[in-house]
């Protein structure tokens, strides 16, 4: 063993308090007077650092990776403003807001009203509020057999859907806001939070909620956020929501599922008015 | 989005760096992380910037095998935990933050020369640590990122505890050569025969 390895032992040990209290005391005399041995300590301790902070790095690029996908995806924007909604001042706020997303459907609604889709009023003949799932989710949320935060969760999100079974879609969609700043991901939460917008008349942001899981491939119930994708795209009535709703009923309508048969009527109506 | 990764797919994920488990973790706690730093004289941007210290300490955690989750307990719960004390140990730090100056320990350009020095090192063994060879990249880095004994790493890499003994000296010094060897260190080191 030459002298480097000697020392590089000697001072992992100190390093790592393995030495006894005699070898410690000898240890740190000789980093007192031996400029060589306190420039080689002063090294190692460099090297090792320089190695846990190559370490570090790599997490703060993955975690800063995910933030910036995430901030992409809108999702600081949405966790701050989902809890003003909810909680403070809905009246004010929802008046003016409504008032002013009245006055620019009808500045936008100059330039760029299509009259094909909104003077056949498809989105009222073809709307029915969502049912054709609903048993089948809070069946799958009654389902006992977890325990613990799972079932919790379970619970709450159960809790929030009931709400939207008896109409009740206010309540609905603020316990879903509040299910949704625990979970963000959960996509049946963020379905029906989507669908209870469109009751409420908030079509905007129920395209902002339905179309992400409409392109979701991964989504258990991708056809039906589709399928209402394409009614709010329809209701909203601009040139390019109309373009959207095509492209999704053609996507609806590459497999069979419970809206086929609608969404092919649908599809020929369309075309009839082209 | 993979929104039924459990508990144990999501730490599998974040032992293998996976973007998709960082980010699904990130977004199951950041809200809740974010509203303890507001109401604890923060801002949503420290919240950010906290979440990074966050993930260090718990994949280290999981990297070095000292994540335990009691039972009923979650991982975001778990991670939550640990934003609330190193949020608590920030503030503990400002309120706190009268240092002894250095130059008061030791003469004040041998501080700045020690500093210098030593953030170079630091530098260079980042810089060179995925240049010497994988092995030894990871036998570096279990021995001294992730705390592993001599034991268990033969055990990991499927060699004997005398032959790792060894390497790490070997691959120690190759680290340590190459670091020797690159400008900035020679420029800052003239009379530097390594």
């Amino acid at each position: 063993m030459n002298k480097e390895w000697k020392n590089l032992a000697l001072i992992e040990a100190w390093l790592k308090g393995n030495l006894n209290e005699k070898d410690k005391q000898s240890f740190e005399d000789r980093l007192q007077n031996d400029s060589a041995f306190a420039n080689e300590v002063n090294e190692i301790k460099s090297v090792i650092a320089g190695i846990r902070e190559k370490k570090e790095i790599e997490i703060r690029d993955l975690v800063k990776s995910a933030e910036s996908e995430l901030r992409s995806e809108g999702y600081f924007e949405e966790t701050i403003k989902i809890p003003s909604v909810a909680d403070k001042k809905p009246i004010i706020n929802s008046r003016w807001m409504m008032i002013a997303a009245s006055l620019l459907l009808l500045i936008s609604a100059a330039y760029f009203w299509n009259a094909k889709a909104d003077d056949n009023n498809l989105f009222e003949k073809n709307y029915v509020v969502e049912n054709k799932i609903l048993p089948e989710v809070m069946g799958r949320l009654e389902a006992k057999g977890l325990a613990g935060n799972e079932a919790a969760k379970k619970e709450q999100l159960l809790n929030a859907i009931k709400r939207y079974n008896n109409k009740d879609y206010k309540k609905s969609k603020v316990a879903l806001q509040k299910f949704i700043l625990n979970f963000p991901n959960e996509e049946t939460a963020l379905l029906y939070l989507g669908l209870c917008e469109i009751e409420l008349g908030n079509i905007h942001s129920a395209i902002k909620f339905l179309v992400p899981l409409a392109n979701d491939s991964g989504f258990k119930y991708q056809k039906t956020a589709q399928w209402y994708s394409v009614l709010c795209y329809l209701k909203e009535g601009k040139t390019k929501d109309f373009d959207a709703a095509e492209q999704l009923l053609n996507q609806l309508l590459k497999t069979e599922s419970e809206y086929y048969k609608k969404g092919v009527e649908l599809k020929n109506k369309l075309k009839s008015l082209e | 989005m993979s929104p039924d990764l459990n508990d144990e797919e999501i730490i599998i994920g974040l032992m293998k760096r996976e973007q998709t488990a960082t980010k699904l973790l990130y977004s199951a706690v950041f809200q809740p992380i974010s509203s303890f730093v507001i109401r604890n004289n923060g801002s949503k941007e420290e919240a950010i910037d906290l979440m990074q210290d966050v993930f260090i300490a718990l994949i280290e955690k999981i990297d070095q095998s000292k994540l335990t989750l009691k039972e009923n307990s979650s991982l975001s719960a778990y991670t939550y935990g640990i934003a609330k004390n190193l949020w608590f140990s920030k503030i503990r730090e400002k309120k706190n933050s009268n240092p002894i100056p250095d130059d008061k320990v030791l003469g004040a350009n041998e501080v700045k020369t020690n500093c210098k020095e030593f953030m170079l090192m630091q530098r260079l063994a980042g810089k060179y640590l995925n240049k010497i060879n994988p092995e030894c990249e990871k036998l570096l880095t279990l021995y001294y990122y992730e705390n592993k004994s001599l034991a268990e790493i033969a055990e990991i890499m499927n060699l004997t505890s005398g032959y790792i003994k060894q390497k790490k000296f070997r691959c120690m010094n190759k680290l340590r050569k190459l670091i020797f060897l690159d400008k900035d260190y020679q420029d800052q080191n003239p009379e530097s025969d390594e």
